[in-house]
């Protein structure tokens, strides 16, 4: 494999693919809009679906062109169903008459005698377009019959002449087939041979209705065509009721049908549709004919009106009476008997359908639409799919070839995180862009339309930009840390079943600890739950009590734990050699104080050995010292004589002199050295005393007044107000203040002033009070030394070791002032050497 | 001090030069000096008599000074003065202990020792003649200081100083009270009778002045004392 990609290159393939995706959007989303077609005809717009046996036929034996001929032909079956409600010889007619209950039953079967009114397709048109306007009158008994009529017009079908059913609405269309009879309301009773039950109801309805009572009545705007009113026909107000509902419902269909028929019969003219029809029906002897053939309107030979079909491009002859069929389409009989039938009550058996489709008509419907769509769509197909293959073909290569490039740099911040998160992040963001994709290409599919085609694959494209870079940004990331190996090393699922081992390795090997901390508590926990479950309130007292004991012993045990607590505390407090009482203690706290008890004998053991070794060095340091002294004081006493002789020599002299002061100084360092090296041991004897510490000071100053006097060194001491009292050894006190103010005559700069301050400070939370001594001088020389140091053997202001002092005389003022139960600090703050002692202040007495 | 017969001191020292050093000083004040370079050999000259003091250093082979010490009590009770490079408290008590008279730690300053001596002399010639000079109302003594108030002559072994009046004024309390200890602010009042109030560094550098002045040794005074935290004092012999 190469050695990875520029990313230049990277980011050129990821465009590539991009844009692959894009065309092939843009492609498919033209092939799926170009297998169907949105066809403008009758009924607004159709869609109709493009096929590819197709190419191979004539457009006119297509499935397209049989699918477009089999919605107009039940569109034509309906439109002349209505046709026939409405016309009388081919036009409108008003005053058509209809017999309003038959026509709402058209679907069904009459009773033998009904209730209706006969009214004039205009009426009922005008009525249905102005409205039904309902009063609401209350009648009493009385006022009621006088409303409605004394008797009811019963209207009977004479003749069943028309064949398919009984009693239908093509027998009541039938002029002179019905008769109407009047009957009085008894009559009807028995004649409908009510039981006796139902009688006593009916008799006894004008008692129960002896009150005044609420009724709607359907104001009268138009009249049947016998003159009557509504009321007139009925004598009671059920039968009125239902007669108003049949009126207003007729009048609604009617109206409904007569604007359907006012579009239809203007699509289906002659000169604007290629459709031709020719429906002739026979009713009750009538002949009634439909068609939109202008020249066959009147045409009374049946062979002219054939052979007009069978010249048409295509045509098709249905006559269910005499059984025939014929079509030169490939419309099948079942399907155009199922259309007819939906409407029965307009076709009876004696009828007989020419349909057919002229192409050579100079008009635009659906048809030629149909033809100019499919010849549009239909020849660049199989260039769609080759062009759809490459595009599929290319976007693969590239996937794959990102795919193969990826994961050479692991590092990005997106691969660092869980891979769970990864997927979760990738599925909402895809499902989101699929959402996105979905109502903006495929949901609005029907709203962009046909013209919108290319606009449709566009957004197509663009969103399958969006959704290819989604797809590419989680599946990359996925792959790259899969690459790294990280798919595995980063998921949740890995880290939640590492926890899980862990605990059970923990488990496992700690066998001891989970039994004996979670085996007890689980148990009591179970236990409690069911005492209290199982027994109810004695449970609830007996876990109580067992609770309790549970609880002390815990406490028990605590509290044991906190003596032990206690005794570390000691031990670090510095009682090295204390020891914890064992005897009562059990188990893990046995255990646990045991070995704190070895730890406290191994640090008493370790000081101890450290302390011996301390006082070996001391002794060797002092036996050192000793061998050092005798010859020194040789050499001083020499030296002293020399300085008696007479000896002229200047040069001589000056070396004479060189060597008083060396000696002097060596005398001053073995002194030091032994008295550093005996406090640090701890190996002196104190003997505190109380003492005035003001005294004490301006004792000290006064002692130092000439050395400091020799510098020009001013002291200025502010002390207390009152005397202050302190437990100290006055001898190792003032080895202390010698030493600091020894210091300061030697390393304060010359003709300054070393202030001096006493302080007593706040009570600390024990109660004891404190009392700070601080000395600030100017240093001579540059402090490059941090305060450790300057307290540190050996070490003074001025690195390089010169001058008079040995370097311990602040280590040992601080190790005297700790031995007495003080302390010392030392702070540099530029040229500035401050030194604060702090002592407790002795209130007694 | 005008002495007819020399003083004879012994000096024993295992380190010759030593011994030699301190014979040269004693020698120029007229001290006839012994020498001895362990302790049986001091001890031998001891015996013989004719010796007035003893200067021993403690780590000696054969005898050393402490068992030296020891030995010559038994015979003498002249004044022994102890070396030692050993300067723990523990070895000085020691050394008191067993009947020396006094103490020098090594290194010493010859002069600090010949003043020693000297000091010891006196006392033991003092004890020995079992008088002191009469302290009448106007002559104090404390060791080898004596104060006349008369002539308002301060003497230290013999040796006349100088003092300011306020030096002697201060120094004459102290020795008039012998062993009692004074504050700064005693002090103070005494010698200027009115309120110390803020004149304590005062008093602490004359203090200083003083033991410039009539000490030897003035960081290890013999006369004035200072008590630390409670304030100053001559011991009463």
């Amino acid at each position: 494999m190469k050695k990875g990609i520029s990313k230049r290159t990277a980011a050129f393939l990821a465009v590539l693919q991009h844009l692959a995706a894009a065309g092939l959007a843009f492609l498919l989303v033209l092939l799926f809009a170009g297998q169907t077609v949105i066809l403008p005809s009758a009924r607004g717009n159709v869609s109709y679906d493009l096929y590819e046996s197709d190419r191979s036929r004539a457009y006119e034996d297509s499935l397209l062109f049989n699918n477009i001929l089999g919605n107009n032909i039940a569109t034509v079956a309906r439109f002349v169903a209505i046709r026939s409600q409405i016309e009388t010889a081919g036009s409108y007619d008003g005053e058509k008459q209809v017999d309003v209950t038959a026509y709402v039953n058209r679907g069904t079967t009459l009773p033998g005698d009904y209730i209706t009114g006969i009214y004039s397709v205009a009426n009922l048109l005008k009525w249905a377009q102005n409205g039904f306007d309902y009063e609401t009158r209350v009648m009493s008994p009385e006022q009621s019959s006088r409303f409605l009529s004394d008797s009811t017009i019963y209207t009977r079908i004479i003749n069943n002449a028309v064949s398919g059913g009984m009693n239908s609405y093509l027998n009541a269309q039938i002029e002179g087939n019905t008769e109407t009879r009047v009957a009085s309301p008894y009559e009807i009773n028995q004649e409908e041979g009510m039981t006796g039950l139902e009688e006593y109801a009916f008799f006894n309805e004008p008692e129960i209705e002896s009150g005044s009572e609420e009724h709607s009545v359907l104001v009268n705007r138009y009249r049947t065509v016998d003159g009557y009113n509504i009321e007139d026909i009925v004598s009671n107000w059920n039968d009125y009721q239902a007669l108003c509902s049949n009126v207003v419902e007729a009048a609604q269909d009617m109206n409904n049908n007569y604007e359907e028929y006012q579009s239809l019969r203007e699509y289906y003219q002659e000169d604007s549709s290629c459709l031709r029809y020719y429906i002739v029906r026979s009713i009750g002897g009538r002949k009634e004919v439909y068609t939109n053939v202008t020249s066959l309107a009147n045409e009374p030979n049946a062979e002219k009106i054939q052979n007009y079909f069978k010249d048409l491009t295509r045509h098709l002859y249905l006559c269910p009476y005499d059984l025939s069929y014929e079509t030169d389409s490939l419309i099948k009989e079942e399907t155009i008997r199922a259309i007819f039938k939906q409407y029965s009550y307009a076709y009876p058996d004696q009828i007989r359908i020419f349909i057919g489709v002229d192409l050579d008509a100079q008009v635009t419907d659906d048809f030629l639409a149909g033809r100019d769509s499919s010849a549009h769509y239909l020849p660049s197909l199989s260039l769609m799919h080759l062009m759809i293959g490459l595009f599929a073909a290319g976007y693969l290569f590239l996937l794959v070839l990102r795919i193969l490039f990826a994961g050479r740099s692991y590092g990005w911040k997106i691969d660092r995180m869980p891979t769970e998160l990864i997927l979760l992040l990738w599925l909402i963001l895809l499902g989101a862009a699929g959402l996105g994709f979905y109502r903006l290409v495929i949901y609005n599919y029907d709203l962009l339309g046909q013209q919108s085609t290319y606009l449709q694959a566009g957004c197509a494209a663009a969103g399958s930009i969006v959704i290819d870079c989604v797809l590419c940004l989680g599946l990359l990331t996925l792959i790259r840390k899969g690459k790294a190996s990280r798919l595995w090393a980063d998921s949740w699922i890995r880290r939640i079943g590492l926890a899980i081992r862990a605990s059970f390795l923990f488990t496992v090997q700690h066998t001891n600890l989970a039994v004996a901390t979670w085996l007890p508590y689980l148990t009591l926990v179970v236990a409690n739950l069911a005492a209290v479950y199982l027994l109810q309130l004695p449970g609830v007292i007996g876990a109580f009590i067992v609770d309790l004991i549970v609880g002390s012993l815990v406490y028990h045990i605590r509290m044991r734990r906190r003596e032990i607590v206690e005794g570390i505390e000691r031990i670090r407090d510095g009682e090295r050699g204390y020891q914890i009482d064992v005897t009562h203690l059990h188990g893990e706290n046995r255990r646990l104080a045991l070995s704190v008890n070895q730890i406290g004998e191994g640090i008493e053991k370790a000081v101890n050995t450290s302390m011996q070794d301390e006082r070996l060095k001391t002794d060797l340091i002092t036996n050192v010292s000793h061998d050092i002294k005798t010859p020194l004081t040789s050499i001083i006493n020499y030296v002293d004589l020399l300085k008696r002789e007479d000896i002229d020599n200047p040069k001589a002299q000056d070396y004479i002199r060189i060597l008083d002061e060396k000696s002097q100084r060596l005398k001053h360092l073995t002194e030091d050295l032994v008295e550093a090296s005996k406090i640090s041991s701890g190996n002196i004897e104190l003997s505190l005393t109380r003492l005035n510490y003001v005294e004490f000071i301006h004792q000290t100053i006064g002692e130092f007044y000439e050395k400091f006097e020799e510098k020009g060194l001013t002291p200025v001491f502010k002390p207390t107000e009152e005397p202050v009292f302190i437990m100290a050894d006055p001898h190792y006190l003032w080895r202390v203040f010698e030493n600091l103010f020894g210091n300061a005559a030697k390393y304060a700069m010359e003709n300054t002033r070393i202030y001096m301050d006493l302080i007593p400070e706040e009570a600390d939370h024990e109660g004891i009070r404190t009392v700070a001594f601080s000395m600030r001088n100017v240093s001579k020389n540059e402090l490059n030394v941090s305060p450790q140091e300057l307290t540190e053997r050996f070490i003074r202001g001025d690195k390089a070791r010169t001058g008079e002092g040995s370097g311990l005389g602040l280590s040992i003022a601080q190790s005297l002032t700790r031995a007495q139960d003080g302390e010392m600090s030392i702070t540099i703050d530029g040229d500035i050497f401050k030194v604060t002692l702090w002592f407790a202040i002795d209130e007694g007495q | 001090m005008a002495e007819e017969k020399k003083i004879g001191i012994l000096v024993c020292d295992d380190d010759r030069e030593i011994v030699d050093a301190i014979e040269i000083y004693l020698e120029q004040d007229g001290f006839t000096v012994y020498k001895a370079y362990n302790g049986e050999e001091a001890y031998r000259i001891i015996k013989k008599g004719g010796i007035d003091l003893a200067i021993l250093d403690v780590m000696m082979p054969k005898l050393d000074g402490i068992h030296l010490t020891m030995k010559i009590r038994e015979i003498s009770s002249i004044p022994i003065i102890i070396l030692s490079a050993k300067s723990q408290d523990s070895d000085k008590i020691l050394g008191l202990n067993v009947g020396a008279d006094d103490y020098i730690p090594k290194p010493f300053n010859p002069l600090e020792l010949v003043a020693r001596v000297k000091s010891n002399l006196r006392r033991y010639r003092e004890l020995g003649n079992l008088k002191e000079a009469p302290q009448d109302g106007h002559i104090y003594q404390a060791g080898g200081l004596s104060i006349n108030d008369d002539t308002k002559e301060v003497r230290v072994e013999g040796e006349p100083v100088k003092l300011t009046p306020i030096e002697y004024q201060i120094l004459l309390l102290l020795v008039q009270n012998k062993g009692r200890v004074y504050s700064i602010e005693q002090i103070y009042e005494n010698i200027w009778n009115e309120d110390a109030v803020g004149a304590e560094n005062t008093v602490a550098v004359h203090i200083r002045h003083i033991r410039e002045k009539i000490e030897i040794n003035p960081r290890e005074p013999r006369y004035v004392k200072v008590v630390w935290g409670v304030g100053y004092k001559v011991d009463a012999e």
